[in-house]
């Protein structure tokens, strides 16, 4: 498979022309945080760094997180302990949701009957059910709806995904991905053990570690690098096994604090010919020695991805693209469009020599979270909902993420939902 | 930032001290996340990108941040100045419209010392909401924020192997500690705001305040200022409350510049 320079620049024009936004009027876009914990405080901090803004209120129904985000949202923000009385109230133009999951559905729902455009935290839905009800209800209304999976406005990943796209890592035949670190991804409970409301506090600020709340780690980490997946690859998978337990923080949680997937997508090559891509998996508490990323491999070449670093290496065997010289004027030429992008693309100085050089996508100057909201308000501005997370994207990640559950579950092969 | 930090917590429930330093620690990584200068998708980073051009919106917190580093420089006169190893002309802020402004395109922000002693700040705030009754933070050990009685030693500001120049009992406060060479480098990586030139001689000064962002910037200052001016600012201003001044000069002995008895 080759790429010429034509088809990359298009791909990746494709992929970077929703950034360039021409806005409709000066008028400030209303805009409510519903959940004001760690994570909305994230969202309120970078809302309140965009222009065009006006961050009118924040709800949470609990006081200190509520006091928390008044503190980072400004007084021109009112406060509700009750959402349905702020949409009642303020009758928001846009809604940003940060609430547990199993809340999602429901505040959603709630916030798109009341008229106003969502922007989701992901995962989209606690069940494929709930996804699908609320995939309906975002087609019907016809407002402006998006998941917060931030890679997708990430320009690492989405110059990534233009080069995977024009066929610069060849087919790819194979992703391995996982989010490991090092603690008991436990939240501090404000009262000791003894106090009467530690449960109920507990249940509350730790709703991660519990069923009912959360469908644990591939919810919370992996249901962004299984979308980059089902982005990367075009499809969803077909099928998936896993494993996963409580092995070392038995304290009462109830989600694993490991789990290892195998996941298959069936794909079409260019010609037609059906194959299986197998993607690898594993989220654990225990070691942070991979961290989070994803490695894309190709048959011609890997891509290694994070946030903050993309790097390109090139398989030896390949007839070389010559990235680094000019003895092949011809290979040059026709990848000049990336070479003298110059800024795009750099040789990298990184000492992993066994893996050949990387040429480093070096454009980290991006904040997945702001620009995230960026894109989703210039989206509410516009009117447009095709939003770079759509109902479909959210959906589709959503019953990748759960299905690896099921399958730990049942300790069987589970299909994708039909 | 970009500066290794430490939590050490004492109690008896172990699960929740775990889960209190990991929160201090996520918090640290967050402020670091947003004030390193060196992270290139940091919102100083974005702010040295592009307030020198135009007027930059920011969040509240940075806001407030910046605001602090303004008035530290002006009750200093000018002798803490975050743009200073831009070669200074310092930066605006406009409260309608929560922006900055840089003073030019060549001027840029190190928050570097006050965003250090804010993190220890907010770190003090986290011990506090979950109850910690004893518990040392530190920022690449020149910055400690104690809740309880911790023993802390001074070392010599440019050897090593000395022994300490004297021991400290901190508690319920912040200390900060400037000293103009670090152990093997032979030059000051701090400079004069007013000149730009590199600080000189072989003092350290150790400030002890209730809030480490009080600290950290009266030692900057107050080390650039040197002994003499040092001692005649204290004099005519009134700092910090709580605040007790200590100087190094040559690694001799700790002198207090204030009248203040430590705890």
């Amino acid at each position: 498979m080759s790429f010429s320079r034509r088809t990359f620049l298009e791909t990746a024009g494709a992929a970077l022309a929703s950034r360039v936004i021409e806005p409709r009027d000066d008028t400030p876009v209303r805009v409510a945080v519903i959940g004001t914990g760690a994570r909305g405080s994230d969202l309120i901090r970078a809302l309140t760094t965009i222009d065009g803004i006006e961050l009118i209120g924040i709800c949470d129904d609990y006081p200190p997180h509520l006091e928390q985000g008044a503190k980072y949202a400004g007084p021109q923000a009112k406060t509700y302990i009750d959402y349905r009385r702020l949409l009642d109230e303020l009758k928001p133009q846009a809604v940003v949701i940060a609430v547990p999951l199993y809340l999602h559905y429901q505040v959603a729902a709630d916030c798109l009957s009341a008229g106003c455009d969502v922007f989701l935290e992901k995962t989209m839905c606690h069940t494929v059910d709930q996804a699908k009800r609320l995939a309906g209800q975002v087609a019907q209304s016809k407002r402006v709806f998006q998941v917060g999976l931030q890679r997708r406005a990430n320009a690492i990943y989405r110059q990534a995904q233009a080069m995977v796209a024009a066929g610069m890592i060849g087919q790819v035949t194979s992703i391995k991905a996982q989010w490991h670190r090092n603690n008991s991804w436990r939240r501090p409970v404000p009262v000791p053990r003894s106090d009467a409301n530690w449960e109920k506090l507990e249940r509350k600020l730790n709703w991660r570690l519990y069923k009912a709340y959360s469908a644990g780690l591939m919810a919370e980490l992996g249901s962004h690098q299984l979308d980059v997946v089902n982005w990367f690859l075009g499809s969803h998978p077909k099928r998936v096994i896993a494993s996963g337990g409580i092995e070392y923080f038995r304290d009462g949680r109830e989600v694993y604090d490991n789990i290892s997937c195998l996941y298959e997508y069936e794909l079409k090559s260019s010609r037609g010919t059906a194959y299986t891509v197998r993607v690898n998996y594993t989220s654990i508490c225990n070691n942070a020695y991979e961290g989070a990323a994803e490695l894309i491999m190709g048959t011609r070449g890997s891509l290694y991805l994070t946030s903050s670093k993309g790097l390109l290496f090139q398989e030896k065997e390949t007839d070389a693209v010559n990235w680094e010289g000019n003895r092949d004027q011809k290979a040059a030429d026709a990848n000049a469009a990336v070479v003298t992008a110059g800024k795009t693309l750099k040789l990298s100085n990184d000492p992993w020599a066994h893996r050949g050089t990387p040429i480093e996508i070096d454009i980290a100057e991006g904040n997945d979270t702001r620009d995230e909201l960026v894109s989703f308000i210039d989206h509410v501005r516009r009117g447009d909902v095709k939003t770079i997370a759509d109902a479909g994207v959210g959906l589709a990640d959503c019953a990748t993420i759960l299905m690896a559950n099921r399958s730990v579950e049942s300790g069987e092969w589970v299909s994708f939902p039909g | 930032m970009g500066t290794g930090f430490e939590v050490l917590l004492q109690g008896d429930d172990a699960q929740h001290l775990e889960a209190v330093a990991v929160a201090i620690c996520e918090e640290f990584e967050r402020l670091d996340r947003a004030l390193s200068r060196f992270d290139p998708s940091s919102e100083i980073s974005r702010i040295n990108r592009e307030a020198g051009m135009k007027p930059v919106r920011v969040d509240r917190e940075i806001f407030a941040l910046l605001d602090s580093c303004l008035n530290a420089r002006k009750i200093t006169d000018g002798w803490f100045d975050v743009t200073a190893t831009s070669g200074g002309g310092g930066f605006t802020l406009d409260p309608e419209s929560h922006t900055v402004t840089l003073a030019g395109p060549e001027t840029s922000i190190d928050p570097g010392a006050i965003g250090k002693g804010y993190a220890l700040d907010r770190g003090a705030e986290i011990m506090k909401m979950y109850g910690i009754e004893s518990g040392l933070l530190h920022g690449g050990t020149s910055s400690v924020l104690a809740i309880g009685e911790w023993p802390v030693d001074i070392r010599h500001p440019n050897s090593i192997e000395a022994d300490p120049v004297v021991r400290i009992a901190l508690s319920g406060r912040a200390m900060s500690c400037s000293a103009v060479r670090h152990p093997g480098n032979l030059e000051s990586d701090l400079v004069d705001p007013h000149t730009g030139i590199a600080l000189s001689g072989d003092a350290a000064c150790v400030v002890l305040a209730d809030r480490a962002v009080d600290a950290e910037f009266l030692s900057t200052a107050l080390l650039a200022m040197g002994r003499i001016m040092a001692i005649d600012y204290l004099r005519n201003n009134s700092i910090a409350p709580g605040a007790a001044i200590g100087w190094i000069e040559d690694g001799r002995e700790l002198a207090w510049l204030t009248d203040e008895k430590l705890k």
